[in-house]
């Protein structure tokens, strides 16, 4: 029996594991490892410090959503060992593979930045990367009726780069209809230039966050918090006070990626950009949050980095070039409040451009523009995720990103 | 023995159902499989239909319209529309009547006429009379005046005189007036288009090399160590051995992953702390990098 060990149930390793299964040769087995039953539902986060959603509607058994013919294994892992091509468990069990998957993600890293966990943490500084951070955002907020609230990216990369905006587009949303807009002072500090550093999109949407009063700090490097004063400073010597604190703190690979020596120094795993094989170990592939690559840390790059995977692993099996490649491509709903969202669609050298999506003309998505359909569309995603995307199953889009519907202006 | 019996005979029309369950299960999933490529296929054939239509303009053209429609909406309530309705024969047939070739001839030639207003001279009372010799003009004037005898039967035969229709009337008169006549379509002539200003030419590096509008060069090729230098020199700083070290370090990452380093990638790939990166460039060190190094500006995904 031939063996592809997948590493990580979320939602790269849970999809691959459910298509793998499908199209694999007989005497193939897929064993997805994973060391918890948990399954998070992740873009809910954002809405769950507004009370959008309940806890209960974003977490799901990981036992449920897979495949019956995938062998899923809930256990700790101690390392990879590429050499004797296992992965050793804690407690001395090893599982050989032929082919190894990473699908390990990324988390954040809060304690990177000094002070940020400390006084003041989860009281008046809060991530919403996690659920229980998300919980204790929206204890926060239940109870913020006037100050200003500071929205920090500690550095890049970080995943799904547009929620912090979406965040603050929320929370204006969401204080405009408690009446408190007017007592509530609402901050984005970003290392990068602006809020937005490509040209269509800084022209298009520049004027959005005037429109909302939304200030923001460009060029913020956070070089350490003092949360006993609620004040963040920057390395090159600016201060910003706060008065409640949302963080997208520093974001790494797993531990394991580190301790197993295949990771960079952040523990990212140095990926082929369109083949997705991993350089520093043979056999062995990764995708989604986990890889090095400058494409975006969201689920729908795991999606399209999956179609490139399945045949790109098929022809290992079968020795032969590894022919499909992933171009970067990347689309995302960005909620911005009061029922409206916005769409991007852009890869490795497209920049998100203005237009409909799928259907040229006719959409019903809008391109980086506002509309209620966008909105729809991403609650609607929900079932989508559970369903189809987590389930391995098709849709049908073209993995590669398309300009048609897109318009150049 | 016999609630045994019953027990089975449930359990037997139990499973029966089950089976029919299952059985509807897989059809559908098989379904969804078989319509998965169909899917596929139609929303490709569709996207590139749809896309040409697009690019011819279509979809432009349909909203234009709707805004058209919009306006139309606005100006007419639905009373004015149910009398457009009740008169729509009507319209048909003056469009019928002013459609007939030789109609759209005479008012091609009357186009043809206006269109050359300026020369047109003026003409006074013996002028006047010595045009009426000409052929074509005796023939015009008898035309105009069966054209107004008809319109003057048309408002006698009309119960009240409508003073709005005469003011309207004057009004006319008035802005047709000869020399107002001339004066009108200068004045309401809308000013010409302002010219497209044209493209600022793209700011070049000491060197020639293109940049582009934000400060990078445009073509990371095009980079040498002497440009670099000149573009640190714009940026006030001196390029020293740790200095060209990370410069060096963000040119050999691009070249594998064709994307500008941020400031945790630079940590990285030179083995440095975002410290000695602040030390070293002091304002925003990631773009400066890349600007000096000819890369493109570090993008978030927006």
């Amino acid at each position: 029996m031939k063996r592809i060990v997948i590493l990580g149930a979320g939602t790269a390793g849970t999809m691959m594991a459910n298509r793998l299964v499908r199209v694999l040769p007989a005497g193939w087995q897929v064993v997805l490892l994973d060391r918890d039953d948990t399954h998070l539902y992740q873009p809910g986060l954002l809405f769950l410090p507004f009370g959008a959603y309940r806890e209960a509607e974003l977490v799901r058994p990981r036992t449920q959503l897979v495949d019956r013919r995938v062998v899923l294994r809930l256990a700790d892992i101690d390392r990879v060992a590429p050499e004797h091509k296992h992965v050793a468990l804690k407690g001395g069990e090893t599982i050989d593979y032929d082919f190894l998957v990473l699908a390990t993600g990324s988390r954040i890293l809060p304690e990177a930045t000094p002070g940020l966990t400390g006084a003041g943490w989860r009281t008046t500084a809060h991530d919403f990367y996690t659920l229980e951070g998300a919980q204790a955002l929206h204890r926060a907020l239940d109870g913020f009726h006037a100050g200003r609230i500071v929205v920090n990216v500690a550095e890049l990369p970080i995943k799904c780069p547009v929620a912090p905006l979406e965040f603050l587009f929320l929370a204006d949303a969401y204080f405009t209809q408690r009446g408190e807009r007017d007592r509530v002072e609402l901050v984005l500090a970003t290392p990068n230039e602006g809020a937005f550093t490509k040209p269509v999109a800084s022209r298009l949407l520049g004027g959005l966050l005037a429109q909302r009063k939304i200030e923001v700090v460009g060029d913020f490097a956070v070089s350490a918090v003092d949360g006993a004063r609620r004040r963040l400073a920057s390395y090159d010597g600016r201060d910003l006070d706060y008065d409640l604190l949302v963080t997208v703190p520093t974001h790494g690979g797993a531990e394991i990626i580190t301790r197993s020596g295949l990771g960079d120094a952040n523990g990212w795993i140095p990926t082929h950009r369109e083949t997705l094989a991993v350089t520093s170990a043979a056999n062995t592939f990764a995708l989604g949050d986990a890889t090095d690559l400058p494409s975006s840390k969201a689920g729908a790059v795991a999606h399209f980095q999956g179609d490139v995977l399945t045949p790109n692993l098929l022809a290992a099996i079968d020795d032969r070039a590894l022919s499909a490649k992933f171009d970067g491509h990347t689309n995302c709903f960005i909620e911005t409040g009061y029922g409206k969202a916005m769409l991007i669609d852009f890869n490795y050298n497209t920049e998100p451009l203005p237009g409909k999506f799928p259907l040229p003309g006719i959409g019903p998505f809008t391109l980086l523009g506002e509309s209620a359909i966008n909105h729809w569309g991403k609650l609607a995603f929900k079932w989508l995720y559970w369903n189809v995307i987590v389930a391995g199953k098709e849709l049908p889009l073209d993995h590669q990103m398309q300009l048609a519907g897109k318009y150049a202006a | 023995m016999q609630t045994e019996e019953i027990i089975l005979q449930r359990l037997d029309a139990m499973s029966l159902h089950v089976a029919q369950l299952v059985e509807r299960q897989r059809a559908r999933e098989e379904l969804f499989d078989e319509l998965t490529p169909i899917a596929r296929e139609a929303l490709a054939t569709a996207i590139t239909r749809l896309d040409a239509l697009d690019k011819q303009g279509h979809f432009a053209f349909v909203t234009e319209l709707a805004q058209v429609g919009r306006r139309v909406i606005e100006g007419f309530t639905p009373a004015d529309v149910r009398q457009l309705g009740d008169a729509i024969v009507g319209i048909l047939d003056v469009v019928r009547a002013l459609t007939r070739p030789e109609v759209l001839q005479i008012a091609t030639d009357a186009a043809a006429a206006m269109q050359h207003a300026d020369a047109t001279k003026p003409l006074g009372a013996f002028r006047a009379l010595r045009a009426t010799r000409d052929n074509d003009v005796q023939k015009g004037l008898g035309l105009l005046i069966d054209v107004l005898r008809r319109i003057g039967h048309g408002v006698n035969a009309g119960a009240e005189p409508d003073h709005k229709a005469l003011e309207t009337k004057a009004k006319l008169a008035e802005l047709l007036g000869p020399k107002r006549a001339r004066m009108l379509p200068a004045a309401a002539a809308p000013k010409p288009a302002a010219a497209p200003k044209p493209a600022m030419p793209p700011p070049a590096a000491p060197g020639g090399v293109p940049m582009r509008s934000d400060g990078h060069l445009a073509d990371p090729s095009g980079w040498t160590r002497t440009v670099g230098e000149s573009i640190a020199r714009d940026q006030n700083i001196t390029l020293d051995e740790p200095r060209w070290a990370l410069i060096d370090a963000a040119r050999a990452d691009f070249a594998t992953m064709q994307a500008s380093p941020n400031i945790q990638r630079l940590t990285q790939v030179a083995k440095v702390t975002t410290k000695d990166l602040y030390q070293l460039f002091p304002k925003a060190p990631a773009r400066t990098i890349a600007k000096i190094a000819g890369l493109p500006k570090p993008a978030g995904c927006l």
